[in-house]
């Protein structure tokens, strides 16, 4: 297959990194601020420091918390006087 | 995956001694357990002592709450804060290895940011962030008030009030919540200055160094490896710094994401620069971040959340895995068999990450490992948003849709992000799962790997012998193993506080996740970066993927809400209450 000239190429490139700008940058903003969901979404991840795209547990800080909660639920269940006073 | 003509590795019959210094198998093993070895002499070797005091003294706490209330006090959940910040690589060596893997930070609209922020910007942002801090203090405060008095107030009638009880557990809740999002905002304030535009070079050459010793091993010509190497890591700092970007967490798409995306552009408008292509070492970079990855497969975490959760997470997910490769086959009669079972492996159990270790055990085409990733991404930027919003619609119980998003959304950052959407009980429940579920990744890859051998690659009615399934075998997928039973065995003999903060805290996420995490991001850069297009397209002809993807997923939601139901409030309530 013949490749196209370096100009044409490089005006793929340009055309591609516009496309993603233009989706990331024009109308993703856009839509997040007409969906409260997303807004929302946005915020609940700041605030417990989640990465939505992150891998794996190790990459999701509050797995350790939920981990940890989760264990000493079982380990020290709360039962209050009628039980463990 | 695979380099060659057909894209797919096939060993020849035999298995020579040399294979331990000549095939990548074994140089992925031998590079994963290098780390993992350095790993456990820094963070294992000498744990300070004040980690076992510190967990005592914070046990001790909410074991004598949990005989004096019936729920969890103030105090419980401030000694349980005190346990979650111990961290083994919060030492002087292991922040000077974070600082040196430090990928490209968080920036919003100058991407500049990511690599170097200077005292005055730094200073300028904490200002910023200051009256929001202030704000949220006082809402703290007064959250934390009103839970002081209503705990008295039902510790005043000897917890015998249940009024009282469920109005103080309201307010303590309340309270988390306002604390979680001061803690947050306090963050925000303490923005230090940083520059990795100088360490960034030296994590280039040691790392291109460290894959080049196999390399030169391997018989490849190492100058031509390590002049590449510069392009390719060149476009994975690129792409973590697109995954860092603040919008990003509105779409669930991360560095490797990033890397896909850029390197299939670059490959597919200029072309991909020749110097470049002797460093897309695919496979390479893949199953060494993969044997890292085999530490944290900790098979202790799957009774994390108890029966219930071993239920929805590991009898569901083979469940839908097999059905729906089954559905693929049979119904829909995919034309590659590598690519119906890494979609079903990524819808059904993890995303991205069961992805890459089903298609290096199967030894999947990049181009059907980009498919799949593709789907998941797509799916997952739709159900993380669409799942919390039905959930909250519907008036779902946070355990019940926790349970049911950690079992169905495949990233599982996005499963954090949506249970918080909810709240910090369905957060918890949700990470929990995806947790147990991350750890089935090791038995899947396993299974694929010895299902691969002894059935797929074999000629129709013909039977393969074991000699013939062990010369086939990935070999990686030993270390894999190995190194999951080792980090277990560790893992299990510290328990879990310890576990947590030495293994966890300490050698996974100051060294070897990290390290994972630049292994992905540069397999991700050489498959955009060696991937065409049209190719591309030709796997997705007729639709089949999105059928199968679509398919399985229904299965999955529909089969994991029932389990989770029946599970958490017919079988087991009582372990739902004290969640």
């Amino acid at each position: 297959m013949v490749q196209a000239s370096l100009p044409v190429r490089l005006m793929r490139l340009g055309l591609g990194v516009a496309v993603l700008w233009l989706a990331f940058w024009g109308v993703g903003p856009r839509v997040v601020a007409s969906v409260p969901a997303l807004a929302h979404y946005g915020a609940v991840q700041d605030v417990y420091g989640i990465r939505s795209g992150a891998l794996y547990y190790n990459d999701v800080d509050a797995t350790q918390a939920a981990e940890n909660n989760s264990r000493d639920s079982w380990r020290f269940t709360p039962q209050g006087p009628a039980h463990g006073g | 995956m695979a380099e060659n003509e057909s894209n797919v590795v096939v060993d020849q019959g035999q298995t020579k001694l040399s294979d331990l210094w000549t095939k990548e198998d074994y140089w992925a093993i031998w590079l994963g357990f290098a780390i993992l070895i350095a790993g456990m002499w820094l963070f294992l070797a000498n744990p300070s002592p004040e980690f076992a005091q510190k967990v005592d003294k914070a046990n001790g706490v909410m074991a004598a709450e949990a005989a004096r209330a019936p729920f969890k006090t103030l105090a419980y959940y401030k000694a349980q804060d005190d346990k979650g910040k111990l961290q083994g690589m919060d030492t002087p060596s292991g922040k000077a290895i974070g600082a040196f893997l430090t990928t490209p930070g968080a920036w919003a609209s100058d991407p500049l940011e990511a690599f170097v922020l200077s005292k005055e910007a730094a200073d300028e942002r904490n200002a910023a962030a200051k009256a929001k801090f202030e704000s949220a203090k006082v809402k703290s405060d007064a959250a934390l008030a009103a839970a002081q008095a209503a705990e008295a107030a039902a510790a005043g009638a000897a917890f015998a009030d249940a009024a009282l009880n469920t109005e103080a557990q309201a307010k303590i809740a309340e309270w988390r919540a306002e604390h979680a999002k001061m803690k947050a905002a306090e963050k925000k304030t303490k923005t230090k200055p940083f520059n990795i535009a100088t360490s960034l070079p030296m994590l280039m050459v040691a790392l291109g160094l460290f894959f080049a010793v196999g390399m030169k091993f391997m018989g490849h010509d190492v100058p031509k490896f390590l002049v590449g190497f510069i392009g390719v890591f060149f476009v994975a700092v690129l792409a973590l710094m697109m995954g860092h970007q603040s919008t990003m967490k509105y779409w669930g798409i991360g560095a490797e994401a990033w890397a896909i995306i850029i390197g299939m552009l670059v490959a597919n408008t200029v072309g991909t620069p020749s110097f470049i292509k002797p460093a897309l070492q695919v496979e390479y970079y893949i199953k060494t971040g993969l044997v890292l990855l085999g530490a944290e497969v900790l098979f202790d975490k799957i009774i994390a959340i108890g029966i219930p959760g071993i239920f929805v997470a590991w009898v569901v997910t083979p469940i839908v895995l097999i059905c729906t490769f089954i559905f693929g086959q049979k119904i829909l009669k995919m034309p590659s068999k590598t690519l119906n079972i890494v979609i079903s492996s990524d819808m059904s159990v993890c995303g991205t990450s069961a992805a890459i270790a089903t298609a290096a055990a199967c030894r999947a085409k990049k181009e059907e490992l980009t498919l799949a990733i593709g789907l998941s991404l797509v799916f997952t930027a739709i159900m993380m948003i669409a799942m919390p919003a039905f959930i909250k619609a519907v008036g779902m119980p946070q355990v019940l849709g926790g349970a049911w998003m950690g079992g169905t959304i495949d990233a599982t950052g996005a499963v954090a992000a949506a249970g918080a959407f909810l709240g910090e009980k369905a957060l918890y429940v949700a990470a929990t799962i995806k947790m147990i579920q991350n750890v089935l990744i090791g038995v899947v890859a396993f299974g694929v790997a010895v299902y691969w051998c002894a059935r797929v690659e074999c000629r129709e009615g013909h039977s393969v012998g074991w000699i013939e399934i062990w010369h086939r075998f990935p070999k990686f997928v030993l270390g894999f193993l190995a190194a999951s039973v080792l980090f277990s065995v560790i893992s299990g003999s510290l328990g879990s506080d310890m576990s947590q903060i030495m293994v966890n805290q300490g050698v996974l996420k100051g060294l070897s996740s990290p390290l994972r995490n630049w292994f992905f991001c540069l397999a991700f850069t050489s498959i955009g970066l060696a991937t065409n297009f049209r190719e591309l397209a030709h796997y997705f002809k007729g639709g089949k993927p999105l059928i199968l993807y679509v398919a399985g997923q229904s299965f999955n939601l529909v089969l994991t809400l029932a389990m989770a139901y029946v599970m958490f409030y017919i079988v087991f309530p009582e372990i739902t209450a004290k969640i």
